[in-house]
């Protein structure tokens, strides 16, 4: 058998570290690289008799995030203890969620952009839980040592059903599941620091094939390249694995980014067994329809909505409308311009092109401009001179260098630098007729038929003017003068 | 509930009990389950099982408090270096 007669059924968890000042159950401030055990308290470190309370934020966060994958919201959620040891996890339980969680059975779709457009992978479940704390193995070849400071974190875990197939579809997946997420305002979502951690559970069956093969659960993957690299390496090894008599065995596996290879984590000496059961010192947590409204009125728009509106509404290219989707100021200041009544087309390339390369120029020379601050107002007029032919672009250029720099408006600093544009034939006259004296060779060759030697009298129009001549004004009118047509 | 059944729960509770003590816990577990059926037994479609817990319902709002002094946070623990426990080293295997 060949590769192509299996198919690969892979789900993904996406632990997701909410920004919260506060933990999970108590007060302790969440806070990245503080030093060890400085962060925790009764609470977070399991001494007897100290009790949770949960963070009302983080329950409006996973709510959010729920809302925005398109889930169902249980009214009443309910939080659940998963039992087991391990030296990071000082209760010897996680306070997670087990059948009641806050969301269920949403969907995200797969963008335009995508190869794999408009698939809906469907969001099994989002549910909220604390972290674990941080156990680090290098230190000493017999010990590890626990920092309890990330213990009680709030974490929203989002679970998809098996519904995704290829490895690029995975990457495209967690790519747009990053930008929903980080529209959310709930998370920094930043995977070096471990914000946002992605576990692909892979099999593989035979294609047609209605039951799942026996899954293995990836770890240690710290970006989306990783998740897809190691997914591609973990189905290949299930296929050959299973062709060569041998059978996949459910467990945890490690990527190693080095070798391009997952390993088996330590083997499991039972199956697990969490006995989850509910929570004896939360109660269940009810969520009225007011509420929710209110959480749904403060989404925004989505990334979804937003690429369709530039995509398809202002029909913008995708270049210019992804970078946009993924840069808000700068989607802000395209909003406020088009509002102003910019063109929307026009104003793309300006923004994408022009302010950013002024933005990319300031940065270099340490300029503290923030060029995104430009008045909405004053690009809209920029390209509105633009439009009616008082500016060139080059000239443009000139003026929103220049507005960047002072703040005026582009009125005055057309005004103030004498830049608008001759427009009219009247004014160009002593300057055509100049360049028709002081060529006269250039004149006879175009009446001989060479059109391209009108380059040089434009040239000269444009030099004697400053380069504030309408060019295709001063070509008209040459040609008017000199062929009489 | 069968001896194997005590012997997994002590087990994933790292429980070590003498065959005497599985044979005592199977029939004291025996006996709570019991207890557990005669209250299944009630009829209680009409009551919310937040019922009694609803009026107590608290959340707090996202606001940082006092934490522990490293020294005490420390103090009980058998093991330790100047800001960290120490334990028998041990490879992450969790499923999550």
């Amino acid at each position: 058998m060949s590769a192509s007669d299996w198919e690969a059924v892979v789900g993904v968890e996406v632990h997701l570290q909410l920004a919260t000042e506060s933990k999970m159950f108590c007060g302790c401030p969440v806070r990245f690289g503080a030093p060890p055990n400085t962060l925790v308290c009764p609470v977070c470190l399991a001494l007897p008799g100290a009790l949770p309370v949960p963070n009302a934020l983080a329950i409006r966060h996973a709510i959010r995030v729920a809302l925005a994958l398109g889930c169902s919201i249980h009214r009443e959620s309910r939080f659940d203890r998963k039992n087991y040891f391990y030296p990071d996890l000082p209760k010897g339980y996680q306070i997670s969620q087990f059948d009641r969680p806050f969301g269920y059975d949403g969907a995200l779709e797969l963008p335009s952009t995508s190869a794999f457009a408009g698939h809906r992978i469907r969001i099994r479940r989002v549910h909220l839980e604390e972290d674990t704390g941080k156990l680090i193995h290098d230190a000493d070849p017999r010990q590890s040592v626990v920092d309890l400071n990330r213990a009680g974190t709030p974490l929203v875990e989002i679970v998809t059903e098996p519904d995704l197939r290829d490895a690029d579809e995975v990457y495209d997946y967690l790519r747009e599941l990053h930008l929903t997420l980080s529209y959310l305002g709930v998370s920094d979502c930043d995977l070096e620091k471990g914000s946002m951690r992605c576990e692909p559970n892979v099999s593989v069956r035979r294609r047609g094939a209605t039951e799942l093969g026996t899954k293995t659960e990836v770890k240690n993957l710290n970006s989306f390249r990783h998740v897809r690299d190691a997914m591609r390496y973990e189905v290949t090894r299930q296929i050959e694995l299973i062709e060569s008599g041998g059978s996949v065995v459910q467990e945890t596996r490690s990527w190693n980014p080095e070798t391009g290879r997952t390993a088996a984590m330590r083997a499991k000496e039972e199956a697990h067994d969490y006995r989850y059961f509910p929570e004896p010192d939360i109660a269940p947590i009810t969520t009225s329809e007011a509420e929710l409204d209110a959480i749904r009125s403060e989404l925004g728009e989505s990334p979804a909505a937003r690429r369709a509106r530039y995509l398809e509404t202002l029909g913008l290219p995708s270049e210019h409308a992804d970078v946009f989707l993924h840069d808000p100021a700068m989607a802000a200041l395209f909003d406020a311009t088009v509002a102003e009544g910019a063109d929307a087309k026009a104003v793309a390339p300006w923004i994408v092109g022009d302010l950013q390369r002024e933005r990319n120029e300031r940065a270099e020379r340490n300029a503290s401009t923030d060029v995104l601050a430009i008045a909405p107002a004053s690009l809209a007029r920029l390209l509105a001179l633009v439009a009616d032919g008082t500016l060139s672009t080059a000239l443009a250029r000139e003026v929103l260098t220049a507005v960047l720099d002072s703040g005026e408006s582009p009125d005055r600093i057309v005004e103030e630098r004498d830049l608008a544009q001759i427009s009219s034939a009247d004014a160009l006259t002593p300057a055509i007729e100049a360049a028709i004296e002081a060529n006269p060779r250039a004149v006879e060759d175009i009446r001989a038929g060479n059109d391209k030697a009108i380059g040089a009298l434009v040239g000269h129009v444009m030099r004697t003017t400053k380069g504030k001549a309408n060019p295709a004004l001063v070509n008209q009118s040459l040609r008017e003068r000199i062929l009489g047509a | 509930m069968q001896r194997t059944d005590i012997e997994a729960i002590a087990s994933l509770a790292r429980l070590d009990l003498t065959p005497e003590q599985l044979d005592r816990f199977a029939t004291q577990f025996e006996d709570i389950l019991g207890l557990f059926r005669a209250l299944d037994a009630v009829d209680t479609t009409d009551a919310s099982r937040a019922a009694t817990t609803e009026r107590h319902r608290s959340l707090r709002e996202d606001r940082v408090a006092p934490t522990l002094p490293l020294g005490d946070v420390l103090a009980n623990n058998p093991a330790s270096d100047a800001t960290r426990f120490l334990v028998p080293k041990i490879l992450d295997d969790r499923a999550s």
